[in-house]
């Protein structure tokens, strides 16, 4: 029995060690912002994750940054800019409206819009 | 007559689909073209005690080439950059990257070394401010302090004859 709870033991001891760093918020707001940027932002090694979910160690020290950012009372405009000032608008899931990107926003009521038309 | 245009559609759609496999998507084209080159200020990896900041070069064209000990793909292209380097055509600074000085340095005495110098950018901050996001990465900077290319992953002959080479040629002929 005591060997079969030493084992349990050291295989949630693993798991504790594989868990993403977790940051300590003692204000309840700052948290949330916290979890809307870092799941707005994409990491750039692993494109298909944003920087709450990935593991690499670019995203670690992106989650940092936001972190920092957020306790010294930077907006998340600021954040956001920070990051598009270094990554370029490919760092947010939500790309902004420009001429570059219009493709992308209007695609897909252009399509509807002809499926209409008959084709 | 009633076939044109689906194949109309079906050649467009090809074309772009086409186009879409050309792309590489970790090709993130930077923000910081044209812009000044982000300021830092660290120490030097042979000598410590001196610091480096990018100001330092100004007046000049230079490369700065992001490498680290553990960087696999820096390992493949440091034979061509250091070829490349030996012309004297320009001047190149390695940023070693979150790497522990001590194997930065074996690296290079293993391999050999390009740079005019290195600087050890421990934590990565440098890096985080020149939009690294993976080694290796070449900075093209002009003698305004302008960042004017980059170029994401392993720069191997081919790379280094028809993009960099032109592009310094272009830059050493600018006003200073």
């Amino acid at each position: 029995m005591k060997k079969i709870v030493m084992f349990l033991l050291v295989l949630f001891c693993q798991i504790a060690l594989a868990e993403i760093k977790v940051y300590d918020f003692k204000d309840p707001v700052l948290e949330l912002r916290y979890q809307a940027l870092t799941e707005e932002l994409r990491c750039l090694v692993c494109q298909n994750q944003n920087i709450a979910d990935s593991h690499a160690e670019l995203a670690q020290d992106l989650r940092s940054k936001v972190y920092e950012k957020l306790m010294v009372g930077e907006t998340d405009d600021q954040i956001i800019s920070y990051m598009t000032n270094r990554y370029g608008d490919f760092v947010l899931y939500r790309p902004p409206l420009k001429s570059k990107t219009m493709i992308l926003w209007l695609a897909p009521v252009l399509t509807v819009l002809l499926g209409g038309l008959g084709f | 007559m009633r076939y044109l245009l689906p194949l109309g559609i079906f050649i467009v759609l090809v074309i772009f689909l086409g186009i879409g496999l050309k792309l590489d998507p970790h090709e993130v084209p930077s923000p910081l073209i044209g812009k000044p080159a982000p300021q830092f200020n660290l120490p030097q990896l042979h000598a410590p005690e001196k610091s480096f900041s990018p100001e330092q070069m100004k007046g000049k064209v230079w490369l700065l080439n992001v490498w680290a000990s553990w960087c696999v793909s820096c390992r493949q292209e440091h034979v061509y950059l250091t070829e490349f380097a030996r012309t004297g055509v320009v001047e190149v600074v390695g940023l070693d990257y979150k790497d522990e000085p001590q194997d930065g340095k074996k690296w290079l005495s293993q391999l050999g070394n390009p740079y005019v110098l290195s600087i050890t950018d421990l934590e990565g901050t440098a890096g985080l401010d020149w939009g690294v996001y993976g080694v290796p990465e070449t900075f093209v900077i002009d003698k305004k302090g302008l960042i004017r290319h980059k170029q994401t992953g392993p720069v191997g002959p081919v790379i280094l004859e028809t993009v960099i080479l032109p592009i310094v040629q272009t830059l050493n002929g600018e006003a200073g």
